[in-house]
C-alpha cells in the first residue's frame, strides 16, 4: 500500500479512534458514573465503516466485530460487563498497535489474525468457564500460546515472569494479612497482576489474563478504598495465586506435551463472588486454607507477636515511636482477626443453636419480666430483694443484648453488592447515576440482610429505570442523577430510605391504571400514599415500555412481601419533578418485641407496639355511621378513621359490641389510619415470636404466636394486613 | 402389602399406639406418637376450619391441636376428663390430635393385620392404612400422613374462608 493511501487512512481514522479511545477509557474507570455503552458503539461501527472501505484492512475489520459481538452480548446481559469489557479491551488494545504498526509500513498481519482466532477460540472457553463453575469440575482450559512465541523464547520468559511475580504476591499477601495496614503493598500486588494480565493477554491466553485482571480489579477497589482487607479479600488473593499457578502449571504442560492435570477455576470465580456479595462464602473454605502453606506461617506469626508484645511491655509509655509497636499496635493486630493465625479462634456454630439460644434469652427476658410484674412482688420491701432482683434485670439486659448482637451486622455488606449493580444500570439505561450510601455501618439482624438485598435492588432499579429522566430531560437539575440510600436507627426500628432526585411518581397515571384493574372505586376517598401503595400490587405496572430493566410490573409486589415477612412496611413518597422516596421501616430484631397484650372476648391478641399509633375509647359524639350502619367511623383529631371489629374480622363472641365501651386501637397502614377495636388491653409486654408453622400461613393478619405469662398461646397480629380490605387480598 | 404397612412392621415392629374415639378403637404406629399430655386449654385460631381446635403451648413450643373427631366427620363431644391429646411427628412437623380415651400399646403380626377395606360409602377410608383383628379387638390403624396432610388443611382452610 502507497504511502500516500496510509496517510489518508490515517487522517480518516483519527477522530473515531480517538472517540474511542476516550470512551473505553471512561468505561475502564468502573466508576458508576459511566457511559452509555452506545458511546463505545457509535465510533465503533464508525471505525468499521473505514475498514470496510478498504480491503487490505479487512483483518481490523475482523477484529472490530468480534467487538461489537461482545458489545451486543454483553447488552443483551448474554456476559458480565466484567468479562465483555476485558475482552473488548484486550482486543482493541492489541488492534490499535497494529493498526500503528500497519499505518507505519508493517503490513505483515499473520500474528494478528493468528491471536484474533485464539482471542475468539478463547472468548467460546468463557462461555466453557460458567459450566465449570456450575458443575465445579475440573478443566482443562486450551490457552495455547502461538507457535512462534514458544520457539523464540517469549514464552519462557513469560512464564517465569509470571512464577516470580506471583511469590512476591503470595509474599505479600501474608504479610498484609498480619499488617492490614501496610495498605502501599496493594500496589505492588496490582502492579504484578496488572503485567501478568497484559502480557497473557497479548500472548492469546485469555484465562490467565482474565483471573489476572479480576483480581486487579478487586486490588484496584481496595487501593481506591472502595474495599476493605476483609477475609474474603484474602481467600480471593489466595485462590488467584493458587489458580495462576495451577494454570501455568497446566500451560507447561501444554506446550511441553506432558500429561495435562485439569485446573479447577471455579475455586477462584466463587471466591470472587463472594467478594462482590454473590456467593455466600463457602463453609469448607477454612479447612483447606489452615492446612495450606501457611500454616508454617502461623508459628512465625505467634512469635513475632510475642516478641512485639514483650517489646511493648518493656517499652511502655508516650516514648514509643512508630517503629516500637506500641501495646494498642498489637491489639489491633490481634483485633484484625484476619490472619491465619486467628481463623482458630473464630467459632461456627449452626445458625439455628443462636436462634434457640436467642429464642430462650426472649423467654427468660420475659419471665422475669412477668416475675418483677407480679403484685407480690411490688409489696416485697426487702431491700436485699430488691437490689438482687435489679441486678438479675440488668444482668439480662445485657444477655439479651448480647445474644442478640451475635446476630447483628452492618448493612454496608449488602449496599454494596448494590452499587455494583447500578454501575452496570446506569450504563445499560444510559442515565448517569451518583450512588450515595449512607449508614453503613447500622446494624440489623441477619434475618434482615439475607432477605434485603433483592427487595433494595428493586427499589434502586425502579428509581434509576423509571425515577431518573434520561440525560437531556433533566430540565435544571443536575445532569447526573442522584441516588440515595440511607439507613439508621430510629428506635427499636430501622428504617432504609432508598431517594432519588428523578421526575416522581405519576398520581393521575397511578390511580387510572388503579381503577382499570378494578382496585379501587372510590378515587376521592384515597390519600397520596394509598395511592402510591398500589405501585407494589402484583402486576402493577405505569411503564409505558417494558425496558429490559424494569417495567414489566413483577418485583414491586415481590418488594412489599419480602419487607412485611420481616414485620416491616414501605411507605413511598413523591413530588412530580423533584424525585421519590421508598421509606421501609422494619423492627431492629425479628424474634422479641414489645407487644400490647389485648382481649375480644376470652381470646388475647398482641399488637406489636411499633404498629399502634394510640389507643382510644371514643366519646359518643364522635362515633359516625354510614349506609344505615351505625358506628362506622370515629372522628380522632378531625380525621373519619374506619372501625375494624375484630370480633367481626374473627368470627368471635366479644364481650362488648359498642364502640363507645371498647377500646379502639388505632393502627396505620398505607397511610391510612383504622382504629382496631377490642374488648380491653390488657397490658404490655415483651413478647417472643414464634412462627405457626405452614399450617397457619394463610391467616390473615397473623404473624405468629406466643406463649404468654400464664402459659396460654397468644396470636400476634399483624394490623396492617388485618385491615387490608378483601377485594386487594383476592386480587393476589 | 403397602410400603406404609411394611413399614409399620419393619420399624415399629407391628408396635401400635391405640386410643378411642367413640366406642371405636384405633391405632398408629408407635414411632409416629411422640408423647401423650392430658387435656390443656387450646387457644383457638381464627379462620381455620371447625377441626382445627387451635394451638397449645407444649413446654415452650407452639404446636396445632386437631380434633379427629371432627376431623372423621362424627358428632362433636365436649372432651372429658379421659380426653388427651396425642403429639404426633410427620415429617419433622408435630401435630397434638385429641382422642376421648388413650387405650395402651399393642403389638399386631401380619396375619392379624387387613388392607384396602371396603367400608362402605360412609367411612373415610382415605384416613385408614388397614384394620387389625385382636381376638375381641377391631383396631382400625390409621394413616397419619394422610390424615395431617397439609395440603388437605390448607384445601379446607381456603374453602373456609
Amino acid at each position: 500500500m502507497e504511502a500516500k493511501i496510509r496517510k489518508q487512512i490515517e487522517k480518516k481514522l483519527a477522530s473515531p479512534r480517538k472517540a474511542l479511545q476516550a470512551s473505553l477509557i471512561e468505561a475502564d474507570l468502573r466508576e458508576c458514573k459511566l457511559t452509555n455503552l452506545t458511546d463505545i458503539m457509535l465510533p465503533f461501527d464508525e471505525l468499521t465503516g473505514v475498514f470496510g472501505a478498504h480491503p487490505e484492512l479487512s483483518e481490523f475489520g475482523k477484529a472490530l466485530e468480534f467487538c461489537n459481538d461482545l458489545l451486543g452480548q454483553i447488552a443483551t446481559e448474554h456476559i458480565s460487563h466484567y468479562t465483555g469489557l476485558s475482552y473488548v479491551f484486550t482486543v482493541y488494545e492489541l488492534m490499535s498497535d497494529q493498526l500503528d504498526l500497519f499505518l507505519k509500513g508493517d503490513t505483515n498481519l499473520d500474528r494478528f489474525h493468528l491471536f484474533l482466532e485464539k482471542v475468539s477460540q478463547a472468548f467460546l472457553g468463557v462461555e466453557n468457564v460458567k459450566v465449570v463453575l456450575a458443575s465445579s469440575s475440573q478443566e482443562v482450559i486450551q490457552d495455547m500460546p502461538p507457535q512462534d512465541l514458544i520457539d523464540d523464547g517469549t514464552f519462557s520468559d513469560f512464564i517465569n515472569e509470571v512464577t516470580d511475580g506471583l511469590e512476591t504476591v503470595e509474599e505479600n499477601i501474608l504479610e498484609m494479612e498480619q499488617d492490614p495496614s501496610q495498605l502501599s503493598l496493594i500496589d505492588l500486588l496490582f502492579r504484578v497482576m496488572h503485567t501478568i494480565k497484559g502480557t497473557a493477554g497479548f500472548m492469546g491466553m485469555p484465562t490467565i489474563s482474565k483471573v489476572a485482571h479480576k483480581t486487579e480489579d478487586v486490588l484496584g477497589e481496595i487501593r481506591d478504598g472502595k474495599r476493605g482487607l476483609v477475609p474474603n479479600v484474602f481467600d480471593l488473593m489466595f485462590k488467584s495465586v493458587d489458580t495462576l499457578k495451577n494454570l501455568i502449571i497446566q500451560l507447561t504442560s501444554l506446550v511441553q506435551g506432558t500429561e495435562v492435570k485439569p485446573v479447577n477455576i471455579g475455586n477462584f470465580f466463587r471466591a470472587l463472588d463472594v467478594v462482590y456479595g454473590l456467593a455466600e462464602p463457602d463453609p469448607n473454605i477454612e479447612q483447606p486454607k489452615a492446612q495450606s502453606p501457611l500454616s508454617k506461617e502461623e508459628e512465625t506469626n505467634a512469635a513475632a507477636m510475642l516478641a512485639a508484645m514483650e517489646e511493648a511491655g518493656e517499652q511502655p509509655g508516650p516514648g514509643a515511636t512508630k517503629d516500637e509497636p506500641t501495646l494498642s499496635d498489637v491489639a489491633k493486630k490481634g483485633d484484625s482477626g484476619k490472619g491465619p493465625t486467628k481463623i482458630q479462634d473464630m467459632l461456627k456454630v449452626p445458625a439455628e443453636r443462636l436462634d434457640e439460644l436467642s429464642n430462650l434469652v426472649g423467654e427468660m427476658v420475659v419471665a422475669l419480666s412477668l416475675l418483677t410484674q407480679n403484685p407480690i412482688m411490688a409489696e416485697l420491701t426487702d431491700r436485699n430483694v430488691n437490689s438482687q432482683l435489679d441486678h438479675l434485670d440488668k444482668i439480662t439486659e445485657s444477655l439479651r443484648d448480647k445474644v442478640l448482637g451475635i446476630r447483628m451486622f452492618p448493612i454496608g455488606t449488602v449496599f454494596s453488592k448494590l452499587s455494583r449493580q447500578v454501575r452496570d444500570l446506569s450504563q445499560k439505561s444510559g442515565k448517569k447515576i451518583d450512588l450515595q450510601l449512607k449508614g453503613v455501618d447500622t446494624l440489623v439482624d441477619k434475618s434482615i440482610i439475607d432477605n434485603i438485598y433483592a427487595p433494595l435492588m428493586h427499589l434502586v432499579r425502579n428509581s434509576i429505570d423509571h425515577g431518573i429522566e434520561p440525560p437531556g430531560e433533566r430540565g435544571d437539575k443536575n445532569e447526573v442523577g442522584e441516588v440515595e440510600i440511607k439507613a439508621q436507627h430510629l428506635g427499636d426500628a430501622i428504617e432504609i430510605a432508598i431517594s432519588d432526585d428523578g421526575k416522581g411518581l405519576d398520581k393521575e397515571r397511578i390511580l387510572e391504571k388503579a381503577i382499570e384493574r378494578g382496585l379501587v372505586k372510590n378515587k376521592e376517598s384515597l390519600t397520596e400514599k394509598e395511592i402510591f401503595g398500589f405501585i407494589f400490587m402484583p402486576g402493577f405496572s405505569t411503564a409505558k415500555q417494558v425496558t429490559d430493566i424494569s417495567g414489566r410490573g413483577v418485583g414491586m409486589d415481590v418488594v412489599r412481601k419480602t419487607i412485611e415477612s420481616l414485620r416491616g412496611k414501605i411507605e413511598t413518597e413523591s413530588t412530580p419533578g423533584k424525585g421519590t422516596k421508598f421509606i421501609l421501616k422494619m423492627p431492629l430484631t425479628t424474634s422479641i418485641i414489645e407487644g400490647l397484650v389485648v382481649a375480644v372476648g376470652g381470646n388475647r391478641f398482641i399488637m406489636p407496639i411499633l404498629d399502634v399509633l394510640q389507643t382510644i375509647t371514643p366519646e359518643r359524639e364522635d362515633l359516625k355511621g354510614i349506609q344505615g350502619r351505625e358506628n362506622e367511623f370515629f372522628l380522632l383529631a378531625g380525621e373519619m378513621i374506619p372501625i375494624v371489629r375484630l370480633y367481626e374480622v374473627y368470627q368471635l363472641e366479644p364481650d362488648v359490641t359498642d364502640p363507645g365501651q371498647a377500646v379502639l386501637v388505632v393502627v396505620n397502614s398505607a397511610g391510612k389510619k383504622y382504629g382496631i377495636m377490642v374488648d380491653e388491653l390488657l397490658h404490655r409486654q415483651q413478647i417472643v415470636i414464634q412462627p405457626l408453622g405452614e399450617r397457619f400461613k394463610r391467616l390473615k393478619g397473623v404473624s405468629g404466636g406466643t406463649i404468654l405469662g400464664d402459659g396460654r398461646v397468644g396470636l400476634i397480629l399483624d394490623p396492617v394486613s388485618l385491615v387490608q380490605k378483601q377485594p386487594i387480598q383476592e386480587e393476589v | 402389602m403397602g410400603e406404609k404397612s411394611k413399614k409399620m412392621f419393619d420399624q415399629s415392629g407391628g408396635k401400635l399406639l391405640t386410643f378411642l374415639i367413640g366406642e371405636q378403637e384405633y391405632g398408629i404406629q408407635i414411632l409416629e406418637a411422640r408423647e401423650v399430655v392430658g387435656m390443656m386449654s387450646i387457644e383457638p385460631v381464627p379462620q381455620t376450619p371447625s377441626f382445627m381446635k387451635g394451638v397449645i403451648n407444649l413446654r415452650g413450643s407452639i404446636i396445632p391441636v386437631i380434633d379427629l373427631r371432627t376431623k372423621f366427620g362424627m358428632e362433636k363431644k365436649e372432651t372429658t376428663a379421659e380426653s388427651c391429646i396425642v403429639k404426633v411427628d410427620i415429617q419433622g412437623r408435630s401435630t397434638g390430635c385429641i382422642v376421648d380415651f388413650l387405650v395402651g400399646v399393642v403389638t399386631i403380626e401380619a396375619k392379624d393385620f387387613e388392607e384396602n377395606l371396603d367400608l362402605g360409602a360412609n367411612i373415610h377410608t382415605e384416613f385408614i392404612l388397614g384394620m387389625a383383628k385382636l381376638e375381641k379387638r377391631v383396631i382400625i390403624i390409621l394413616d397419619m400422613e394422610r390424615v395431617l396432610s397439609n395440603d388437605e388443611l390448607l384445601q379446607l382452610h381456603q374453602s373456609a374462608s
